[in-house]
């Protein structure tokens, strides 16, 4: 009996020490993702042999693992560096390691981490944010590693990537005129769209938590919308909001709605009302959402509405000299003495008709906003000639991302100016094609303008969308992730075989010619055979959006994306 | 911690396997009766001759193997071997791990 009551009281005590540690400390556990490695080289690396594949795709023996750890007491508050951990593989088949002595209580942290090669070839980064830390909790996330400057796929599990791909509402055929919008901490939204599997415009709303590597359905849209305009609010909160304006609704009426999407409760709110339009476009400057143009069947609108961040009040922020839709927009902001930003937005080309027929040309192409009033910018070339009939064909549709030119002294903010398509020979002779032009804008001097760079593409992007991506201060060169999508100018019919995600690159170089520097744009291969998902459906006017951390995830048919910077943007 | 609890459940195990070990020994030498117990062999002893009276009396003193000391000695080392493998990998994960990347 004795013996029994022994051991009854040592199973509660051995039952009381389990259960306690199974809840302790605040353990945290970073599970690197990879991206797919369809041949399995990753799996056949010979340290012997290091270059007889291409292992970015690996973390293999050799590499070095660079976590960098950030954190802010409130997510409001910009990140501040606290502590980086190097990491040498020693083996090819995973590894663990600890990377910090403690976090602390209470503080949100960003995680970054990017894996270079025994050549110091940056191949892998990714990156996480708004992760709360609570001693009392364990936690675990999934950090997703992309191909740095090249697209992949974004799967959880490489070797069940068919069943753990991130996937969206789309099917085999889409996402014509759906909207993102990259949140803050993690999250990335995306709405609407046209598709072809369904035939119909879509009313779906569903947010991608890149710290499990999950999309979960949210509350659908009022009315199903497509070729609706979308940014990110930044109100202070730790997702942020999506603020949602106007698009063409599934019987090809417009809508007039200017709404707020909250990633906490999943559910959308009516900010307003303003004209019934579509094809506008939306941009996030200082937090606050911009909204420009937009169509309807008859008239173009000028407005350019802006959303305050705090108050989540709409109001006008400026009229454009020509009213547009099917444009591009680009944020020139600058820093007034004080540190306070100057909201200026470059409007770029577009059409005053929704077919984009009636393309916006002449000294009316380029303009730029500022609050209370716009006025157009002269675009020419270096020679202040307009070698290529950029202005006078006018461009539709284009996608434009602004980029922070750093390699000299002095920053310079240029605009990338892709694709797009435009009228092309004399007016009874004429054809639409799509674009193969690089432009890079830059702003003259004294203001008083603009000068384009061109260079070409190996093929045209008809409707395209481009976010930069994040690279090392004094950089040689800026990088964009561009959604080429289709060179296919119809948008009406599921088109095939030329979807394309590129990578463009702009750098500073010397032209002999002209003997002076130039901004040169080229755009990069990727490991992908032929640019493109081999195993996607059709891509299809697809968005793309940047986060905080520099991380461009692109939109096709059903799955997500991701072109990843070189590091966070400073 | 870890340590302390893996001691603590090592001894719960021995405290289930060694009580039975104990009591249920075998008797060494001979067969004990307990005051009232009768004991009484089989057949007839005179009749027999006296070697088999011998094996007769070994076969009756034999011990189950069950019972024997090398069996219960290899059971105890089995289990108890057993349940500390079962306890390291069962206890495992839930170990503190502090803060770790994993790729």
């Amino acid at each position: 009996m004795r013996s029994i009551f022994s051991a009854l009281l040592l199973l509660i005590v051995a039952g009381m020490l389990v259960s306690c540690d199974s809840g302790n400390t605040g353990d945290f556990k970073i599970r690197l993702r990879l991206p797919i490695d369809i041949n399995e080289v990753c799996s056949y690396y010979d340290a012997d042999e290091p270059d007889a594949e291409d292992y970015t795709y690996c973390i293999t023996e050799g590499d070095q693992i660079l976590l960098e750890i950030y954190s802010t007491p409130d997510p409001s508050e910009p990140y501040v560096f606290a502590q980086s951990k190097l990491i040498s593989v020693e083996g090819s088949s995973g590894g663990k390691e600890n990377f910090i002595r403690s976090l602390k209580k209470g503080n949100y942290y960003r995680f970054f981490v990017s894996v270079t090669n025994a050549n110091e070839k940056l191949k892998l980064t990714g990156g996480l944010d708004g992760i709360y830390y609570d001693d009392a909790k364990n936690y675990s996330a999934d950090l997703f590693l992309g191909a740095t400057a090249d697209f992949v796929r974004v799967v959880k599990d490489r070797k069940k990537y068919e069943d753990t791909s991130l996937r969206s509402y789309f099917d085999s055929a889409g996402s014509r005129g759906s909207a993102a919008v990259a949140l803050k901490s993690g999250l990335i939204y995306l709405s609407g769209g046209y598709s072809f599997d369904y035939e119909a415009v879509m009313p779906n709303t569903t947010v991608f938590n890149m710290h499990n590597l999950t999309s979960s359905n949210k509350d659908k849209l009022r009315t199903p919308v497509e070729y609706h305009a979308a940014a990110l609010l930044d109100d202070g909160s730790q997702y942020g909001k999506a603020i949602i304006a106007f698009g063409t609704g599934d019987d090809g009426s417009y809508s007039s709605s200017i709404l707020s999407f909250d990633p906490e409760n999943g559910s959308y709110k009516t900010l307003g009302t303003r004209e019934s339009v579509t094809k506008a476009k939306a941009i996030t400057i200082d937090g606050k959402v911009y909204i420009a143009g937009g169509c309807n069947e008859s008239s173009a609108s000028p407005k350019i509405y802006v959303v305050d961040n705090k108050t989540a009040a709409i109001s006008e922020f400026a009229t454009m000299t020509t009213a547009r839709c099917n444009h591009a927009i680009a944020d020139m902001s600058t820093v007034d003495e004080s540190g306070a930003i100057i909201p200026r937005i470059l409007i770029i080309g577009g059409s005053s008709d929704i077919d984009g027929e009636n393309p916006i040309v002449g000294d009316n192409m380029v303009e730029l906003a500022v609050l209370g009033s716009t006025k157009n910018l002269p675009l020419t070339d270096r020679k202040g000639e307009d070698s290529v009939d950029l202005t006078s064909n006018g461009l539709v549709s284009s996608a434009a991302t602004t980029l922070k030119v750093d390699d000299l002294d002095e920053i310079q903010k240029v605009v990338a100016v892709v694709g797009g398509h435009l009228k092309d020979g004399s007016e009874e002779n004429a054809t639409i094609k799509a674009s193969k032009n690089l432009y890079v804008f830059s702003e003259k001097s004294d203001g008083s303008g603009l000068i384009y760079d061109v260079n070409s593409a190996p093929q045209g992007c008809a409707r395209p969308s481009m976010a930069a991506i994040g690279t090392t201060e004094k950089s040689p060169a800026q990088y964009a992730a561009l959604n080429c999508g289709t060179e296919d100018l119809d948008s009406d019919t599921k088109a095939t075989g030329t979807q394309k995600i590129f990578v463009v690159q702009v750098k500073r170089s010397f032209d002999n010619e002209l003997n002076m520097n130039v901004l040169s744009a080229s755009v990069k291969e990727s490991l992908m055979d032929d640019n493109r998902d081999s195993e996607n459906g059709v891509i299809l006017d697809g968005p793309t959006v940047v986060n905080d951390i520099g991380q461009a995830f692109i939109f096709g048919t059903e799955y997500v994306y991701l072109v990843s910077g070189k590091s966070i943007p400073y | 911690m870890k340590v302390i609890k893996n001691l603590l459940i090592a001894i719960l195990v021995i405290s289930f396997v060694s009580p039975a070990f104990a009591q249920d020994a075998a008797p060494q030498g001979g067969v004990n009766l307990k005051v009232g117990e009768n004991f009484y062999f089989e057949g007839d002893i005179s009749s027999k001759e006296g070697g088999d009276q011998e094996e007769s009396m070994a076969e009756i003193q034999r011990t189950p193997f069950y019972k024997s000391t090398w069996f219960i000695t290899a059971i105890s080392v089995v289990v108890i071997a057993g349940a500390a493998v079962g306890i390291y990998y069962g206890t495992r994960t839930e170990e503190p791990e502090g803060k770790v990347i994993e790729w």
